[in-house]
């Protein structure tokens, strides 16, 4: 068995990134829509942490850490206004706001 | 172009297309062979390709890795493709614990913790509660109807996929040999010290090699020279602490200040009653 | 007094400068006695001016007086000093404009009474008079300017007084524009004087050219600038061919007309001349004594067929104002002046009285629809009479001296253009006591017959809504003096034989300005002829020649540079511009008194020229013609360039995002997953694009 290189990571950053992508386009519920977000973030950092290890930088994780702050900030303020979307339609379905195209 | 990447990539591609909610008895189990096939055959492709031989195991033991990987990207395409987002949580939960092993892997136990206290312990359970809270009082059993039909399914992964293959086309540019040239500056042969990655500067160099000059640029409160590093084995934290007090200091400051701000936000957001709608009804003040 | 006047001439300027202020900003609350502080602080400048002119008389004041009252702005070395420059040409002019700037004060106090402007009417007039002693005072071009622009703002707004009625409004914006045509020139001169020159003060420019030692660059630029400032002085007073204001320009008060358009600001042009006399060269000199004889024999034909009371003044004034520039252009400078003088006295008085008339008549003009007006005004009546004869020239009365002095300095000009229109102007005479006397006749000769809307004020578009609901009755008795019996009848005017015991001369505010304004038309003409010291010519040719040069008699000593030939006498003179307004008087006495009827005849032969002459020459049509269609088919031809091809190149432009948005739109459905999949897919291009490229 070869060594784990950093592209192994990498790659498993990327494919982590790509399904939350997928996750964000094809759902239709906002929470859901934000859950895949998380996903998304789950691949950055471990993109940023991969390549703490493997440049022997710690610059890396300190970014992890910042991720990890807007995380939550969004996690806090995005569920809140979800919260309120909700109470508004009583529907989840992101579809249900379509009043952006003015 | 590698074509065993290629082929890989277009046939999860298709797995995931088929394992979409569609709302009606689907090829979902088909896709999820498909899917299955395609991430096997990725890893086992991953096992193949030749690399350069390191001091050290930098990795970790391939064999979590590829446990690891498979969780992760498994418990993704469960969030994605699950209708309920109870156990789409649940399944995010998977993501997040699978996350903390890899972190391990590339000893940053830190943040391995961090991941499951902040991810798992808080911004989990706050998703769950809004879960809870928005589809109180349905009652039903069955998944809403915008949630067991995706929009867009397959506009959403070809372009999905058109990204993670560009990716991974670029990660493996000639026959899946990586050339990772470790171009270690001052700061970052300290760090790899540190890390107890190069064991220190083995031999030949001695202590008045660059490597050892390095040490007088870095932080003073860092463990001193060769024998402070073997002596004590990895400990990703204390640098990590020093890096981001010394040098994102401001940084962090401002990450502060941005959850305070997410906090009031928050606060003034859920608020009911005076204000409430004037800031959560999505209407104009009407006096 | 006269040393004060002497220690604070700037006070006559700025008192009604304040007044003006303080109607301003005050007139809405002062209501009718807005004209108090206006007519006190006329009183004020009066009582200055004069002083000044006395001791100018007695030799208080030996030399001109000049001083800087501040700086008014300096850009590198072009500098503009408020200053003041008083001789006896200003003393005269400031003299005559407070005084009958006062008289007409009062006169416009009986007169506007009852008008909604009121008050900004007297604002206006204050500022008229500000302007115009500014005007006569500085001692630089630029100062002049100033009043000269300011007399100019004065007239429009009081043109446009009327501004509910579009006739003023017209009227307004034509004098406006006719006079920025002069004003152009006027800046033009000043132009060439400051960069040829190097300043605007009268007395380093003339003292320069009375120097000698002139660049070429100088001497070619003093070729112009007469012209250029003669520019100026056509279009401020009415002179051919920038006349069409003036007679439009009744739309205004008739006290107004009488301030402004008769006696002062039309002989701001005057003095200009008059006062650049040193730089008139002999060409220029015999263009303006060209235009002013032409302009004097256009308007006098003009005024022979016109019915309006108020144009027939207006025309004569034109016809008046071509005497002096005939005048100054024969270089008898000082009869110019002293007609200026004489003129503003009686022309003043003429409009007062036709304003009187106006005011009784219920706002009727038209000398056809009145008769015998005498019986119910015996005053303006009388005050009308003195006026006329003054006008036509008859001896002695104001007209006659100082017209006099300029027909004999015509004829007796060595140039032939003065020689010919020296004999124009002994024409002129004949048509000027002819159409005066047609006017007099017509109105307060004759059987009695009034409008029907007589006793009742002229129809203010302001008129308070209160005073109308009284009736005309109560219009004609607001001049107390007319008697509660008037009161009564002028409800009735149109019965003439109630008509006749209606005394409509209005009240006192309005008849003594007329008496006293009687006594400046009766005798200002005398000054031409006695009190002159050394026994040649009168007080005035003394008091003037300081300023101009020489002594004595006009006609004899004030021909500028040319030796003049003798061609008639003084006295010949007398004679026969005397003879010359009888004959006038009394054909018009036959036409318009006896036998109205032979007019009628008379008239109906000469169809063709009546009718030339009642539409002004067809001068108006004419500009339409050349100037306003002109310029209105290029303005369309234009408009079409500009609608077709400039804004055509615009829309193309504006189009192609237009067209770019309509096919976009069907993208912009609001929908959170399509722009999800629209941001997605753009990344993605990118990314393989990028690595595309680093391949």
């Amino acid at each position: 068995m070869t060594q784990i290189e950093l592209y192994h990571y990498l790659v498993v950053g990327a494919i982590l990134f790509g399904i939350g992508m997928v996750g964000f386009m094809t759902r239709r519920n906002l929470i859901m829509m934000f859950l895949s977000t998380e996903i998304m973030f789950q691949g950055v950092a471990l993109n940023l942490v991969a390549f703490s290890r493997f440049h022997m930088n710690p610059s890396g994780q300190s970014f992890v850490v910042f991720l990890l702050s807007i995380a939550a900030a969004e996690a806090a303020l995005a569920l809140g206004l979800v919260v309120l979307l909700f109470r508004k339609r009583e529907t989840l379905n992101a579809d249900a706001w379509s009043e952006m195209q003015g | 172009m590698n074509y065993a990447l290629l082929a890989a990539t277009a046939l999860g591609a298709i797995g995931l297309y088929l394992m979409l909610p569609r709302g009606k008895a689907t090829l979902a189990r088909l896709g999820l062979l498909l899917g299955g096939m395609a991430l096997v055959g990725l890893f086992l492709y991953l096992l193949r390709t030749v690399a350069e031989q390191h001091l050290v195991e930098v990795g970790g033991p391939p064999i979590y890795f590829y446990l690891f990987g498979l969780i992760m990207i498994g418990g993704a395409v469960g969030v994605v493709t699950q209708p309920k987002p109870v156990y789409a949580a649940l399944y995010f939960v998977l993501i997040t614990l699978a996350g903390a092993g890899m972190f391990v892997l590339l000893l940053a136990e830190f943040m391995a913790i961090v991941l499951v206290i902040i991810y798992a312990g808080a911004i989990l359970v706050t998703y769950v509660f809004v879960i809870m809270l928005a589809s109180q009082g349905q009652g039903k059993v069955e998944a809403a109807e915008y949630d067991r039909r995706a929009s867009e399914p397959f506009f959403a992964t070809l372009a999905a996929f058109l990204l993670i293959g560009a990716v991974l086309q670029a990660l493996f540019p000639v026959g899946g040999k990586v050339i990772a040239e470790e171009n270690l500056g001052g700061h970052d042969r300290l760090m790899a010290l540190n890390l107890g990655v190069i064991e220190g500067v083995s031999g030949g160099a001695g202590g008045g090699s660059g490597g050892v000059t390095g040490v007088k640029e870095g932080p003073a409160t860092m463990p001193k020279g060769r024998e402070a590093s073997v002596l004590n084995p990895p400990s990703g934290i204390q640098v990590v602490g020093v890096n981001l007090y010394s040098k994102y200091a401001l940084s962090l400051e401002l990450a502060g200040i941005l959850l305070t701000i997410a906090l009031v936000g928050a606060v003034v957001i859920a608020r009911k009653g005076e204000g409430a709608h004037v800031l959560g009804s999505g209407e104009l003040p009407t006096e | 007094m006269i040393e004060f006047a002497i220690s604070k001439p700037w006070l006559i300027p700025l008192l009604p400068l304040v007044a003006a202020c303080f109607i301003g900003v005050f007139g809405k609350w002062l209501k009718g006695g807005a004209a108090v502080p206006a007519i006190l602080a006329m009183l004020g400048s009066v009582a200055l001016s004069v002083g000044l002119l006395c001791g100018f008389s007695n030799g208080t004041i030996e030399r001109p007086l000049q001083e800087t009252v501040y700086e008014w702005f300096a850009a590198g070395s072009f500098k503009v000093p408020a200053a003041y420059y008083i001789d006896q040409l200003t003393a005269l002019y400031l003299t005559f404009v407070t005084v009958i700037g006062t008289l007409i004060f009062v006169f416009a106090a009986g007169y506007m009474k009852g008008d909604y402007g009121f008050w900004r009417f007297f604002a206006y007039l204050s500022l008229f008079v500000f302007a115009m002693t500014v005007l006569v005072m500085g001692n630089n071009f630029v100062v002049l300017y100033l009043g000269w622009e300011g007399v100019g703002l004065a007239s429009y707004l009081l043109i446009g007084y009327y501004y509910p009625r579009p006739s003023a409004v017209a009227a307004a914006k034509k004098a406006f524009i006719t006079n920025r045509i002069g004003d152009f020139g006027l800046a033009i001169g000043i132009f060439l004087i400051y960069a040829n020159f190097g300043t605007v003060e009268y007395t380093k420019f003339f003292g320069m050219v009375a120097h000698g030692h002139l660049t070429a660059g100088q001497i070619a630029a003093l070729g112009w600038i007469p012209y250029c400032l003669m520019l100026g002085a056509f279009g401020k007073s009415a002179q051919f061919p920038l006349h069409v204001w003036l007679p439009d320009a009744m739309e205004g008060p008739t006290p107004v007309s009488a301030l402004i358009h008769a006696a002062t600001m039309v002989t701001a042009g005057v003095y200009l001349i008059a006062r650049c006399m040193p730089v008139f060269h002999a060409d220029a000199l015999i263009v303006v004594a060209c235009v002013g004889g032409f302009t004097a024999f256009m308007a006098a034909t003009m005024a022979l067929c016109q019915y309006d009371l108020k144009k027939i003044w207006a025309y004569s004034t034109l016809s008046q104002l071509g005497y002096m520039f005939l005048g100054l252009g024969v270089g008898a400078t000082a009869s110019g002046v002293f007609h200026v003088f004489t003129h503003a006295w009686f022309k003043a008085l003429l409009f007062l009285s036709a304003g009187s008339v106006m005011h009784a008549m219920g706002g009727e003009l038209d000398i056809r629809k009145m008769s015998g007006v005498r019986k119910v005004m015996p005053i303006t009546c009388f005050t009308m009479l003195i006026g006329c004869l003054a006008l036509a020239g008859v001896p002695p009365f104001a007209g006659f001296w100082s017209k006099d002095e300029i027909l004999a300095a015509a004829l007796n000009s060595e140039t032939t253009a003065g020689l010919v229109f020296g004999i124009v102007g002994v024409g002129v005479a004949l048509l000027t006591a002819y159409y005066t006397f047609r006017l007099f006749f017509r109105v307060f000769m004759g059987p009695v017959s009034l409008p029907p809307n007589a006793g009742g004020h002229e129809a203010s578009p302001f008129a308070l809504a209160e005073e109308q609901g009284h009736g005309q009755g109560d219009h004609a008795v607001h001049g107390h003096d007319a008697g509660h019996v008037a009161g009564h009848d002028a409800g009735h005017g149109h019965s003439h034989g109630d008509a006749t015991k209606m005394k409509l001369d209005g009240s006192p505010l309005m008849w003594v300005p007329l008496l006293i304004l009687c006594v400046g038309a009766a005798g200002a003409g005398l000054l031409g002829y006695f009190g002159g010291a050394g026994g040649q010519g009168g007080w005035i040719h003394h008091f003037l020649a300081p300023v101009f040069g020489g002594g004595g008699h006009g006609a004899e000593v004030a021909v500028k540079a040319t030796a003049h030939v003798e061609r008639i006498s003084h006295g010949g003179m007398m004679i026969l511009s005397g003879s010359i307004a009888v004959v006038g008087i009394l054909l018009a006495a036959y036409f318009h008194w006896m036998n109205r009827h032979a007019a009628d005849i008379v008239g109906a032969n000469l169809k063709p020229l009546v009718a030339f002459l009642y539409n002004k020459w067809y001068i108006d049509e004419i500009y339409k013609v050349l100037i306003t269609k002109s310029l209105w088919v290029l303005g369309h031809i234009l408009s079409i360039v500009d609608r077709y091809v400039v804004d055509g190149v615009v829309f193309m432009v504006g189009f192609g995002p237009q067209l770019a948005g309509y096919t976009l739109k069907p993208t912009q459905r609001g929908l959170l997953g399509r722009y999800a999949v629209g941001m997605i897919a753009g990344l993605t291009a990118v990314v393989l694009g990028v690595l595309y490229l680093m391949k």
